[in-house]
């Protein structure tokens, strides 16, 4: 009986990897051949790969966050030409969203697990959580990207714009794929 | 006997403190390590470096843009037909004043007998297949590489005659050139019919216009000038610009002139590549005169 368990445990675990897998090559093109190519204007630059980083399961170690991440960043600077930029972001953000966990959403439902999207959290703290993590990947990328502080207030225009807009494309993405993962799993 | 049991113990004893601290703190470490290599490589990059990036990454995705643009390529065949119409019909003109110049002779003779070499600058054309205007560092992937002729500094300009970026990284079938629209960018422009030349730079803000400083106090400056390549070993002389929209005088002597871009760099679709023949020559001779003993003498 304990034995049939395992198995069956192991066998989600590898649906869930394989699901996280096929996000990550979805996200990236859609990175790619979309959001990249929405030209906007300047103020306007939405990094809706980072959704990946917000929709991991809230039991995820801190180490394989921290490598997600960089895996993640080091792709998007590979196929945007940014040298670097992406990953210092997502590194960053990634290492920090076990803290932003705890601080938006209580030690309880952490520990209960599972993918951190609106259905499992709720609105209110579901946006509170993903604001932040969006807006400090903005926040390090457009300071790094600018790398100066003369018209920082515009630097500060695009980081607040381009929050916005990918909040709401990063909450399309979880309607999209947040719902469908975790299916499996009771959550 | 006990002794030695005792220091084993106790060794063993720090070596399992030391590994259960190194547990506790290796994952800030390792968020410290690569975040200090990936600050490194950023802080190290050039512009070729990242045009080079986005050479690898074409290699796999080139071919996939290609198709993206030809779609997107039907929506704008009628302006694409009217611009070309509008620029054949320029070209006559310019064609007819150069038979009325040289009394009839064929335009290429006599440019030929003249100069008794062959044509200065060479041009071939390209299709833009990734664009962007919204980073700081914005760059454009052709659809011609190193198969079709094309080369590092060569200049991308429209149909039209207007500005659009140099080359800087070529694959066999794709290259990647540095937009107009790049912090790192920096040509010379002058103001058209006028001596006055200055610096020309994007600061970044919006991508309708760039900034040209330098331009001196006393230069006849006029809002609805229009400003042109100057001196320059990639762009051919009188390659539009823009046109002035505003100046400001900064310290006492210079003007920063804000000049609105003529070429539309959100909706770009053929472009122009140009060869200038003799840029190496005049590069290898200005870096000589830089480098070699020029320099060292004035400075003793």
């Amino acid at each position: 009986m304990l034995k049939i368990i395992q198995i069956e445990e192991e066998r989600d675990m590898l649906y869930r990897i394989l699901e996280y897998l096929f996000f990550f090559v979805v996200l990236l093109l859609l990175q790619l051949f979309l959001f990249n190519n929405l030209n906007f204007g300047v103020y306007v630059n939405p990094l809706v790969y980072i959704a990946f980083i917000i929709l991991l399961p809230m039991e995820t170690l801190p180490v394989v966050m921290l490598l997600s991440g960089l895996l993640l960043g080091c792709a998007m600077d590979l196929v945007m030409g940014t040298a670097g930029i992406n990953t210092i972001a997502t590194l960053f953000t990634a290492y920090s969203r076990p803290l932003l966990l705890r601080l938006f959403i209580g030690k309880d439902d952490i520990r209960d697990g599972g993918v951190p999207n609106l259905r499992r959290l709720g609105a209110g703290k579901y946006f509170r959580y993903s604001t932040l993590v969006v807006f400090l990947q903005c926040f390090v990328f457009f300071t790094l990207e600018s790398l100066s502080w003369d018209y920082y207030y515009l630097t500060l225009l695009r980081i607040l714009c381009s929050t916005v807009v990918t909040v709401v494309l990063v909450y399309f993405a979880q309607m999209l794929f947040g719902d469908g993962m975790g299916r499996h799993f009771g959550v | 006997m006990p002794r030695e049991t005792w220091g084993i113990t106790e060794c063993s004893r720090t070596m399992i403190r030391f590994i259960l601290f190194l547990k506790k703190i290796y994952v800030p470490l390792l968020f410290i390590l690569l975040e200090a290599l990936a600050l490194n490589f950023y802080a190290n990059s050039t512009s070729y470096t990242k045009a080079r990036l986005l050479g690898i990454s074409n290699a796999v995705v080139g071919r996939i843009y290609k198709q993206f643009a030809s779609v997107g390529d039907y929506f704008g065949l009628r302006r694409e037909n009217e611009a070309l119409v509008s620029e054949v019909a320029r070209l006559q003109n310019e064609l007819e004043a150069f038979r009325m110049q040289t009394g009839g002779a064929q335009p290429t003779d006599s440019l030929l007998a003249l100069t008794g070499e062959a044509a200065k600058y060479y041009y071939t054309t390209a299709y833009v297949i990734n664009n962007s205007i919204t980073r700081q560092e914005n760059y454009i992937t052709l659809d011609k590489g190193r198969r079709d002729g094309v080369e590092p500094n060569m200049a991308i300009v429209t149909p039209q005659g207007t500005i659009v970026g140099y080359v800087l990284n070529c694959s066999d079938r794709f290259s990647v050139g540095i937009s107009v629209l790049n912090i790192n960018f920096k040509t010379g422009g002058n103001i058209r019919g006028k001596d006055n030349f200055g610096s020309l730079y994007w600061d970044g803000l919006d991508h309708n216009y760039v900034v040209l400083s330098e331009i001196p106090k006393y230069a006849d400056l006029q809002p609805g000038d229009t400003i042109v390549t100057g001196y320059s070993s990639i762009f051919p002389p009188d390659v539009e610009i823009g046109c002035v929209e505003s100046f400001e005088l900064t310290s006492s002597n210079y003007y920063k002139v804000k000049v609105k871009l003529s070429t539309r760099m959100s909706s770009l679709k053929r472009v122009l590549l140009v060869r200038y023949a003799d840029a190496v020559e005049q590069r290898l001779l200005e870096e000589q005169t830089i480098n070699g003993g020029f320099a060292e003498d004035y400075s003793n």
